[in-house]
C-alpha cells in the first residue's frame, strides 16, 4: 500500500474530469476538423459520406477512442511506459508513437505559424488579389523540391512564438499548464468559430454551398474508398493509435467514469466537424455566388489549399472580411495551439518517466531540439513541399502502421483485450460488451490493413503528387526511417534508474483476479 | 436546398449533436460520488480484500523483470 501510494504521488493528476475531458476534446479537435472535414465529406459523396462517416465513428473510433483510454489508465503511463508494463521490449512500440508524434509536431507547428502570420495578413489584407501568389512566392518563397537551408524569416519568428508559448503551458506541468490552457482555448475556439459560422450562413450563395455538402451522391456508397477514406478521417480526426490518449488517460484519477467521457469526447469533435462543414462550405457558396460559377467549380478546398489560397480569396470578397479573416485564423491557430500541445505532451511524458525529467526541464530540452527540427526543415524555402510529402508518409505509414501494430500486439500477442473490457467496465457507468472485443480486436485492425496497404501501393505505383523520386526518398520514406531510428535508439537507453523499479513494482488500480471475481459476480 | 440535402444535414445533426447531449447529461447523470463506498463495484473490490491481489501481482512483476 506505501508502494501505491508512491507511485500515486508521483505521477500528476487532471484536477477535475472535466479538465481530462476538456484536453482531450482539444487535442482531438484540431487543424483537420476545419480543412480536411468538409473537403473530404464534398469529395466522397456529400451527405452520403455521412452514413459511412457515423459508421465509422460508432464502429472503429470509439471503441479504439476506449482502446486508448483503457491502456493508458490502467497501466499509468507514457506510451513506452505502458508498453514496457504490458511486454518488456514491447516498449517500442510505446517509442514508434512517440517518434510520430515527434515528427507530426515539428511541422504542425509551422502551419500554425502561417495562421498566426495570416492573423495580422487578414487585418492588412497584405495578399492584394492574388492571394496564391502571396502565400507561395512573397510569404513561403517556394523553391523546387529539394533540400533548402534558406530560412524565411517571416515564418521563423511565428514559429519561434508559437514554440515559445506552447513549452511555457507544458512547462507548468498537467494542471496549471495544460489543463489550464485547454480550459481557455476550447470555449473560446467555440464561441470563435460559432460566431463565424452564423455569420457566413447570411451570406449571398450560402444556401447553394450548404445544398452541395449536403446533397447525397448514393452511388458513392458502394465505393471502397469512400468508406476507407470515411474510416480514414475518424482515425486521424480522434488522434487515436499514436499515444495521445494513452497519455492524457494515464493522467486521470482512479475514480474516473471512462465510457461517457470517451462518448462526449468522441461526438463534441464529430459535431465541431459538421459544424466546420457548415461553415466551410457556406463560404464557398458564396464564392461561386459571387464568381458566378457552380460550387463544384471551386478549386482548393482541402488542407493549406483551403485555408491559405481559397479562404483569403473569399475574405477579399467579402464585406467586412478583415474581421472575419482574422477571426478564421485565430481559430485555425487555436484549434492548432490545442493539438500542438498534446503531440508535445506525448514525447515530454515519456521523457519524463524514462528518464526522470521535469516536467519543465522536459519541456526546455525537448522544445530545443523540435524547435531546431522545426526551423531546418519546414521553415526554409523548401518548408511547403517538405511538410506536404511528410505529412502524407507520417499519417499513411506512421499513424496507421503503429495503431496496427499496437492493436495486434495487444489483441493477440498479450491476449489482453478482455482485462482491458473488464477494466473499462469497472471505471465505467456504461457497460462494454463482448461486441467491444470483436471491434476492437478484429474489425478495427482489419480496417486498419486494409486502408495501410491500399495507401502504400497507391504511394508505390503512383508516386505522390508528382515530387522526384529522390525527394520522396529524403522526405517521405527518410521520415518513417528517422521514426525507427528513434525508436531503436529510445528503447536501448537505459530507464533513469529511479524511475525502474515502479516498472517492476507496478500495480493496476485493481488487479485482473478482482476483476474476474467482479465480473463472475455479474457485477462487471 | 433540395430536400435530400435538408434530410441529411438533420439527419447527421440529429445523430451528432444530439449523440452529445446525451453523453454529456449522461455523464452529468451517472457523475462519480467521491465516496468510494457508493459504487457497488468498489464495495465489493473493498471486501474482497487486498489478498486476493498478491499472486497476479507477483506474476506480473517477475514477467516486467525478466
Amino acid at each position: 500500500m506505501i508502494r501505491r501510494a508512491a507511485q500515486v504521488a508521483a505521477r500528476e493528476t487532471w484536477s477535475t474530469q472535466l479538465g481530462f475531458l476538456v484536453a482531450a476534446i482539444g487535442s482531438a479537435i484540431g487543424l483537420g476538423n476545419i480543412w480536411r472535414f468538409p473537403g473530404v465529406a464534398y469529395a466522397n459523396g456529400g451527405g452520403a459520406f455521412l452514413i459511412p462517416y457515423l459508421v465509422a465513428l460508432l464502429t472503429a473510433g470509439i471503441p479504439f477512442l476506449i482502446f486508448d483510454y483503457a491502456l493508458g489508465h490502467r497501466f499509468q503511463g507514457s506510451a513506452p511506459t505502458v508498453f514496457r508494463r504490458i511486454g518488456g521490449w514491447f516498449e517500442s512500440l510505446g517509442w514508434f508513437q512517440v517518434a510520430v508524434s515527434f515528427v507530426i509536431m515539428t511541422y504542425y507547428a509551422v502551419v500554425v505559424a502561417w495562421s498566426v502570420s495570416y492573423i495580422f495578413f487578414s487585418a492588412q489584407g497584405a495578399w492584394g488579389s492574388d492571394p496564391v501568389s502571396f502565400f507561395t512566392k512573397d510569404y513561403l518563397q517556394v523553391s523546387a523540391p529539394s533540400f533548402s537551408l534558406n530560412v524565411v524569416s517571416a515564418v521563423l519568428f511565428p514559429l519561434l512564438a508559437v514554440w515559445v508559448i506552447v513549452l511555457v503551458f507544458l512547462g507548468l506541468g498537467i494542471q496549471r499548464g495544460l489543463e489550464r490552457a485547454n480550459k481557455i482555448f476550447i470555449p473560446l475556439l467555440v464561441v470563435i468559430f460559432l460566431v463565424m459560422v452564423v455569420r457566413t450562413l447570411f451570406l449571398p450563395g450560402a444556401t447553394d454551398g450548404i445544398n452541395a455538402f449536403f446533397t447525397p451522391n448514393w452511388a458513392a456508397l458502394l465505393r471502397p474508398d469512400v468508406w476507407v477514406a470515411a474510416y480514414s478521417q475518424i482515425f486521424y480526426s480522434l488522434s487515436v493509435g499514436f499515444g495521445i490518449m494513452i497519455t492524457y488517460a494515464s493522467y486521470l484519477p482512479r475514480r474516473v467514469n471512462i465510457g461517457p467521457t470517451a462518448l462526449v469526447a468522441a461526438f463534441a469533435n464529430s459535431s465541431f466537424e459538421i459544424v466546420a462543414g457548415i461553415g466551410v462550405f457556406s463560404t464557398l457558396g458564396f464564392m461561386a455566388h459571387e464568381a458566378g460559377v457552380g460550387v463544384q467549380d471551386i478549386e482548393g478546398i482541402t488542407g493549406v489549399s483551403l485555408s491559405f489560397m481559397t479562404f483569403p480569396k473569399i475574405i477579399s470578397m467579402m464585406p467586412g472580411g478583415h474581421v472575419f479573416g482574422i477571426l478564421f485564423f485565430l481559430s485555425l491557430t487555436i484549434a492548432g495551439i490545442t493539438s500542438l500541445m498534446s503531440l508535445i505532451q506525448v514525447v515530454s511524458s515519456a521523457f519524463q518517466d524514462k528518464f526522470g525529467f521535469s516536467a519543465t526541464r522536459s519541456a526546455l530540452i525537448l522544445g530545443l531540439v523540435a524547435m531546431f527540427c522545426s526551423v531546418l526543415f519546414f521553415s526554409t524555402t523548401n518548408g511547403l513541399n517538405a511538410l506536404d510529402v511528410v505529412d502524407n508518409w507520417i499519417n499513411s505509414v506512421g499513424i496507421l502502421g503503429i495503431a496496427l501494430l499496437s492493436v495486434l500486439y495487444v489483441t493477440y500477442g498479450k491476449r489482453m483485450l478482455r482485462e482491458l473490457r473488464l477494466h473499462i467496465n469497472f471505471h465505467s457507468s456504461i457497460r462494454f460488451g463482448k461486441w467491444w472485443i470483436f471491434v476492437t480486436g478484429l474489425l478495427t485492425p482489419a480496417i486498419l490493413l486494409y486502408i495501410l496497404l491500399a495507401t502504400v501501393w497507391s504511394i508505390i505505383t503512383t508516386g505522390y503528387g508528382g515530387y522526384p523520386h529522390n525527394f520522396i526518398l529524403m522526405f517521405g520514406w527518410g521520415c518513417v526511417v528517422i521514426a525507427f531510428l528513434l525508436t531503436a535508439i529510445f528503447t536501448l537507453l537505459p530507464w533513469y534508474k529511479k524511475r525502474a523499479p515502479q516498472l517492476v513494482g507496478y500495480q493496476p488500480w485493481e488487479s485482473l483476479t478482482t476483476l474476474e471475481a467482479l465480473e463472475k459476480e455479474g457485477k462487471l | 436546398m433540395t430536400i435530400e440535402a435538408i434530410s441529411m444535414m438533420l439527419l447527421a445533426m440529429l445523430i451528432v449533436w444530439g449523440g452529445l447531449l446525451w453523453s454529456v447529461l449522461y455523464l452529468r447523470k451517472h457523475k462519480l460520488p467521491d465516496d468510494v463506498s457508493n459504487s457497488d463495484a468498489l464495495h465489493t473490490l473493498a471486501q474482497l480484500g487486498e489478498e486476493r491481489l498478491g499472486g497476479f501481482m507477483t506474476h506480473r512483476a517477475d514477467e516486467l523483470s525478466q
